[in-house]
């Protein structure tokens, strides 16, 4: 590293090689095309090139690189899920991100702070339990803490509240992380890039071309690309891209914002989560405190910003932190969040043969990214899906059955 | 905030209201296999929908028309024309 | 240091007569009352008035604008306080933040030094491996990362949130603002006229205004809108956000003004920007309308011989006007031809002041202060040399960019204006109009005409009759196309707040981050507290030249709201957080509840009790053996009257509540249009058409919305009246609970039969009467007003007192329930589980015409995962406790989780109720792991553990 660093200071022109290549034209023809530039894309792109030898990929995104939910989420990693199907799904993440800054050699300032789901209510705190024995049963390492714990832990904050709600306990999960979620697209994409992957920035799909059933090409603003099999990522945009290929599917649109502030030097070491107050926040390396809330309350497909959101978070974490009234905020945004009704995802094969989808990621995708990008890569190689994510077809819904997330979701980050 | 323009009780915040989307309908669908269906499936692109919204302070349904693309509201009507005589 | 305070500046803004002192890094400062922190600093002598963020180098004032956070400030208990526009307290103690030892004295400055070696994006190519080291490295990273410092001992001040509309806002009280509204206030129309700084006017108040006409107009223009019933004037109330239908936050003093507006005229003018070359963050280096600022506002004199570097024509206007408040200006370097700068260069000329043209500034140079600069021919590679010029002062008047943020946020599009050199909005939203210098209009009479047609426009748009819209055409050259020069040294800054440089760009564009927001991110330039001010419109320009493009080609970064950070304490507004209390918590609480919270409502757990043991015990012993009452008020109550009153219960809840004779009550089952169970309740046939139906405590809200939903659809002759805040509920229950109600009433209660209600009096309240088993003995659940409820509590207390009546507590009845093996929706259901997974199957029917989720029902009928089973076990010792939630593991797989578990005095052992899945019949046993990963063993049985044929509720009852 530190070879590296003196390169830079030493060479004028210390430039790397371009990070994403992008080629003039994409070609005729591709093994896989993926919709969508984001992190689930890049790292299915990659994982099909680095895992199954397929690099005849092609991934086209409509806006920039990482420009969706995956530059506009706030990066929390965990695998403290409520279902056995869910704990098993992102715990093999978290293992991945734990090494992924060496795997694609770009340094995503993956920092393990340990994640604190606070809870008020003896309700919630039941529910708390729940996760951490099931957490436990998988190895997962989460665990039922005290009030006391929580104070240790972050002497700041304020345990009762503001005297109501006060906190009385918290599921405590010490590989609970926060990681850059730009360089985890750009990580994706160079080394994807690096293994003869092709990346399209500002091209859009436009139609899928189904014949005798299956699918045979795609549609996009630079013209028709024959391929046999069809990746869609797209998270917010997976209501058109379904229409394209005559599918419906569970999801809804709502936008889900967020917010920062302005830098601070270091206080809050642990990611704090509060099922009652529906907000969250951490801290980042820059200083900088990273707050969220829950989905707006309709169904919205644009990602303007609101007043209510800022105002009602600000009020909500100065329960939490009283001292916090004089920090500023100095953004706001929003993403828009592919709910499902279990709060689980949509992943796999479909009735299609040659269509994959991976969607349903509402508040819960960013932290799914590299898994998602494994088994989906697994899936279209073998066209067969992922052991890990055959719960996670849209036959369920057919068959009226929900997985059991939203029993614990809280505020689902 | 945002405004609604409502019949009877003039223009409120959107503050006021909770929206309880469409999922209504499939209590009058005729076809219980669509009606299933229509408890998970439907087509979520951003178009103009039919939502049902609920005035919390005055308790009043109403039925709008929202464009999901623009957030734009085209109509609302009262969703039960009687609760107009309750609150006249 | 001598005092830079000049003599009294017309229209100045401090107050000679109102002195005091504060602190600034440890050094007494004076100030006047209408000072900033920065113009006091500055007045007192001092230059160096910051450390950059990433390098640690001397700042000093740049834009006196807030438009850059140069100079930003902890206070005693304020964090980040922006010293531009900040006044100082008057003994307060400010530091300089992040630094190491002092802004004099930064012991970071060294990082400076190791510059090369941190390049914009170099975290990103270090310090991964070895992964086990990165924690240190991102130690290292947050301790030298961040700006001010927070501790919980800073105040938690709270502003006041406030709402106003009107016809008009008009943001900004520049000369188009003001030109608006005095145009506006003629009009039948309400206004609002706001102003982020503390007085009107706008750059009328500092810039050149050798005929005065700029004083004249602000004076007359101000004086009139005082005087105008129809405006409100709101100087010092700052909008940061435009947001869906024109809500628009102000930020004032006392917290925010939320002001909803019918249509918007943005006349927030423009952003001086700076110019790029080696050293151009040296203190001394500032922008022109700076230096106009401090010497006209503040009597502060920034410099004592400047040299302005001229992309536009308004250089030649700023050097006249400091030259004339006394001011060296030692030259002018203009980037073009002196020539197409207009009038204003011969009397520039004229006063001796020499003007170098088709020049530029190549380097700043002078260690921590301005000491000269380096200027040669425009071209000229940086680092070949030039003309050295002493000064203590490079003033910087290249080029502009539009303060269009709210109009972005509001949904303009702006547009690359090549003859203007900015953008400027293109197409606006229906009552969303701008004027001014944020629309591309800079020459007073252009800004006030421009004022004028954006009022005419707004009272068009409102339906007021007015006459046609005259616009004045846009200015030309305001902005230099290419204010930059590349240098082998770098040090030539495009973001002040972050500390990038134009090879970064350049390199991160070659890096393949070569799309506008790319950049951004990879770079973070636009990213610091100044959110790109000044740094967007020059990394525009760096990308499309690297790109071999033309300005204005790549578009801009998204806006976003909040112009200019808010605290959360003013964002949050007054704390209100409405809460529901019973009646009775008066009571309860005297006599020594332990509280629990369920949603909104508090309920006591159980009483703190003399008697050894525990107290929810001896409460259980009481509701068996003798009597107890406990506090219901928190759940839902409803009352349906009408003629479909019968028919929208069968439509609501899965139980055939019309088939109720009038007299009985029937135990109601709700689910979701998915079939989930969401409630449940009893319904009471009080009528022939009314009936009245509890809900749980936490459901209530939605059982409501899903009567009155329905009832709306069917178009339904009923009223559905929400009596959960109006009546309180008082359930008594045990083996003489009959003998302690019988005389209190005024009917015969041995009448009322099991599940049976009545409507009467109890000791002289009217109220409603149910008797319903939910604990398992004798009970009998009383609702009356709220406000009879202490009173009936105390007589009920009373009259039990020699039959050892206890209250008791949720707990208890929890304990109670346990036995019956009665569920609690929310607890022993989860979000996914419907009614063929329980035991209350039978509560479905579907010979009714219909109800929500029927369609679901038929479907899952059959179709069960779950089952949900009692069970009891017996405990190897003490320290072994089965708790809810601990899972049921079947080798080593998950094959359920424990719901509900107690010890049950009744039966001498631990019962409880679990949720079981993959099980197609249910087993005899389960093994359950409790704490320390042990497996307990348990025999499944029937769910109702005690009692099961209901005999207790006919004890204490004459037959």
């Amino acid at each position: 590293m530190a070879i590296r660093l003196l390169k830079y200071a030493l060479d004028r022109n210390h430039a790397e090689p371009r990070y994403f290549n992008t080629p003039a034209e994409p070609r005729d023809s591709y093994d896989v095309v993926i919709i969508g530039g984001g992190g689930h894309g890049l790292a299915c792109a990659y994982y099909l090139a680095q895992n199954h030898g397929i690099r005849r990929v092609a991934v086209f995104e409509k806006g920039y690189l990482g420009g969706g939910n995956t530059g506009r989420n706030t990066t929390i990693v965990r695998s403290n899920y409520l279902t056995p199907e869910g704990a098993k799904f992102y715990q093999r993440s978290v293992e991945l991100f734990e090494s992924l800054g060496e795997e694609l050699d770009l340094n995503l300032f993956y920092s393990t702070r340990g994640h604190y789901t606070l809870a008020h209510s003896e309700s919630t705190l039941r529910t708390m339990r729940w996760r951490a024995e099931v957490n436990k049963h998988f190895g997962i390492d989460s665990e039922l803490v005290g009030p006391e714990e929580v104070k240790r832990a972050c002497p700041q904050i304020d345990l009762s509240c503001g005297g109501q709600h006060p906190v009385c306990g918290a599921l405590f999960h010490a590989p609970g992380s926060i990681v850059r979620h730009d360089a985890v697209a750009w990580g994706y994409a160079r080394r994807a890039s690096q293994l003869g992957v092709e990346i399209f920035q500002q091209t859009a799909v436009t139609g899928i071309e189904i014949e005798g059933g299956r699918v045979v090409g795609v549609q996009t603003s630079r013209g028709r690309i024959a391929t046999g099999k069809v990746v869609s990522a797209v998270a917010g945009a997976t209501p058109t891209v379904l229409k394209m290929v005559g599918l419906e599917s569970p999801v809804d649109i709502v936008p889900l914002q967020a917010c920062v502030s302005e830098p601070m030097k270091p206080w809050l070491d642990p990611i704090i989560v509060s099922g009652s107050l529906h907000v969250y926040v951490s801290q980042t390396a820059r200083g900088e405190l990273v707050m969220g809330a829950s989905v707006d309350p309709a169904e919205l497909h644009s990602t303007r910003s609101s007043l209510d959101f800022v105002t009602s978070l600000a009020d909500q974490m100065l329960d939490l932190f009283p001292f916090l009234a004089g920090v500023k905020i100095v953004r706001q945004w929003a993403g828009m969040a592919d709910m499902t009704p279990d709060f689980a995802p949509v992943m796999g094969k479909t009735g299609i043969p040659g269509f994959y989808l991976d969607a349903g990621w509402g508040t819960w995708g960013f932290k799914a990214t590299p898994v998602c990008g494994e088994t989906m890569a697994f899936t279209v190689a073998h066209d067969t899906n992922h052991r890990l994510i055959e719960p996670f077809g849209m036959t369920r819904f057919e068959e009226l059955r929900m997985l059991g997330e939203k029993g614990a979701a809280s505020v689902g980050h | 905030m945002k405004q609604f323009d409502c019949p009877h009780i003039g223009r409120r915040p959107a503050s006021e209201f909770v929206c309880a989307g469409g999922m209504i309908g499939v209590m009058q669908m005729q076809d219980p296999a669509a009606a299933r269906r229509a408890l998970y499936f439907g087509d979520a692109t951003a178009r103009v929908k039919r939502e049902w919204w609920l005035h919390r302070p005055s308790r009043l349904w109403f039925r709008f028309e929202r464009d999901t693309a623009t957030d734009q509201v085209l109509s609302i009507e009262l969703a039960h024309p009687e609760d107009a005589d309750a609150i006249a | 240091m001598p005092s830079r305070r000049l003599s009294p500046q017309e229209g100045e803004w401090i107050d000679r007569g109102r002195a005091f002192d504060f602190s600034f890094e440890g050094e007494t400062t004076s100030a006047f009352a209408g000072d900033t922190i920065t113009s006091a600093v500055l007045a007192g002598g001092r230059t160096v008035l910051g450390r950059s963020f990433k390098y640690h180098r001397p700042r000093g004032v740049l834009s006196a604008a807030n438009h850059d956070v140069n100079v930003l400030l902890d206070g005693a208990d304020a964090i980040n306080v922006r010293a531009d526009v900040a006044a100082p307290e008057p003994g307060a103690r400010y530091r300089v933040v992040n630094t190491r030892g002092g802004v004099d004295r930064d012991r970071a400055r060294f990082i400076g030094a190791l510059a090369p070696l941190l390049p914009v994006g170099f975290y990103y190519k270090a310090f991964h491996r070895p992964r086990a080291l990165f924690p240190w490295w991102e130690r290292l990273i947050r301790q030298l990362s961040g700006l001010g410092e927070i501790t919980e001992r800073h105040p938690a001040l709270r502003g006041t949130t406030r709402r106003a509309s009107c016809d008009v806002l008009v943001i900004g009280m520049g000369a188009a603002g003001l030109a608006a509204a005095r145009e506006l206030a003629t009009h039948d129309v309400s206004v609002i006229v706001a102003d982020e700084n503390a007085r009107a006017g706008g750059a009328l108040g500092y810039a050149l205004d050798a005929d005065h006409s700029a004083r004249i107009f602000l004076a007359e223009a101000t004086g009139l809108l005082v005087g105008a019933p129809n405006v409100r004037l709101m100087p010092g109330a700052c909008a940061v956000g435009c947001y869906a239908d024109r809500v628009v936050p102000l930020v004032t003093a006392e917290g925010l003004v939320v002001v909803t507006a019918r249509t918007i005229i943005v006349a927030t003018g423009a952003i001086e920007q700076p110019a790029v070359f080696h050293n151009n963050d040296l203190p001394g280096v500032m922008l022109a309308s700076a230096a106009e600022r401090l010497v006209r506002r503040y009597a502060v004199a920034p410099c004592e011989r400047a040299v302005v570097l001229a992309g536009n024509a308004d250089a030649y206007a700023a050097a006249l006007n400091l030259h004339t408040a006394g001011l060296g200006i030692a030259a002018i370097v203009d980037l073009d031809d002196p020539e197409s700068r207009g009038d204003l260069v011969a009397e520039v000329a004229a006063r001796g002041i020499r003007i170098l043209p088709r020049s530029q500034v190549s380097a700043a140079a002078g260690g921590r202060v301005l000491r000269a600069v380096t200027v040669a021919p425009r071209g000229t590679p940086g680092g070949a040399g030039g003309e050295v010029i002493p000064c203590d002062g490079l003033l910087m008047s290249v080029g502009w960019a539009p303060a269009s943020h709210l109009l972005a946020q509001a949904g303009a599009t702006l547009g690359y204006d090549d003859a203007l050199g900015h953008a400027r909005p293109a197409a606006l939203p229906p009552g969303v109009f701008a004027a001014g210098r944020v629309n591309g209009r800079y020459a007073l009479d252009a800004k006030l005409a421009d004022g004028l047609a954006a009022a005419t426009d707004a009272l068009r748009c409102l339906g007021r009759p007015v006459g046609e819209t005259r616009r004045p055409p846009p200015a030309t050259a305001r902005s230099h196309p290419w204010p930059i020069v590349d240098h082998p040294a770098r040090k030539n800054f495009i973001d002040f707040d972050e500390d990038i440089q134009v090879e970064d760009l350049r390199v991160a564009v070659r890096e393949g981050f070569d799309s506008i927001e790319l950049l951004k991110r990879w770079t973070t330039n636009g990213m610091g507290p100044s959110q790109g001010k000044h740094s967007n419109p020059n990394a525009a320009r760096v990308l499309a030249d690297t790109l071999g493009l033309p300005p204005g080609a790549v578009g801009a970064t998204t806006v976003r709201p909040l112009y200019h950070p808010v605290p959360m304490g003013v964002l949050g507004g007054r704390r209100l957080r409405p809460h529901a209390a019973s009646a009775l918590n008066g009571a309860h609480d005297a006599a020594g509840a332990v509280w629990t919270e369920v949603g909104a409502w508090r309920r006591p757990k159980f009483y703190q009790r003399r008697e050894p043991g525990s107290p929810v015990v001896t409460e259980y012993r009481a509701v068996r053996e003798r009597v107890g009452i406990i506090d219901v008020s928190t759940l839902g109550k409803f009352e349906i009257r009408g003629p479909d009153a019968g028919r929208l219960l069968d439509l609501c809840y899965t139980s055939a509540v019309s088939k109720t004779r009038t007299g009985m009550t029937r135990y109601l089952l709700m689910v979701d249009h998915r079939g989930t169970i969401t409630d449940d309740g009893i319904g009471a046939r009080l009528a022939y058409d009314r009936y009245y139906v509890t809900a749980g405590t936490s459901h209530a809200v939605g059982s409501y919305r899903t009567l009155t939903q329905v009832a709306a659809l069917y178009r339904l002759d009923v009223d559905v009246i929400d009596l959960t805040r109006h009546l309180a509920g008082i359930n008594v229950a045990g083996p003489h609970a009959f003998e302690l109600l019988a005389p209190l009433v005024d009917f015969d209660l041995a009448a009322l039969p099991f599940l049976g209600a009545c409507e009467g009096r109890v000791a002289g309240i009217e109220a409603r009467f149910m008797r319903v088993g939910f604990v398992g003995e004798y009970g009998v659940e009383v609702h009356l007003p709220h406000a009879d409820a202490p009173a009936l509590w105390r007589r009920l207390l009373a009259d039990g007192a020699r039959r050892g009546i206890l209250a008791f507590g949720v707990d208890t009845q929890r304990l109670l329930r346990l036995e019956k093996g009665h569920l609690i929706v929310g607890q022993d259901t989860d979000g996914v589980m419907h009614p063929f997974e329980t035991p209350l199957a039978g509560l479905v029917n579907f010979s009714k015409e219909n109800f929500v989720g029927r369609n679901a029902c038929e479907y899952l009928r059959g179709r069960a995962q779950r089952a949900i089973v009692g069970f009891e076990a017996e405990l190897p010792d003490e320290a072994t406790v089965i708790e809810e939630c601990h899972l049921v593991i079947d080798n080593g797989r998950i094959a359920g989780r424990v719901t509900s578990v107690g010890h049950s005095p009744a039966l001498g052992r631990t019962i409880g109720l679990a949720v079981l899945e993959g099980y197609p019949a249910p087993p005899a046993g389960i093994s359950i792991r409790v704490g320390g990963a042990r497996l307990v063993g348990a025999r499944v049985v029937p769910t109702c553990f005690y009692d099961p044929d209901n005999a207790r509720q006919r004890v204490g009852v004459p037959a």
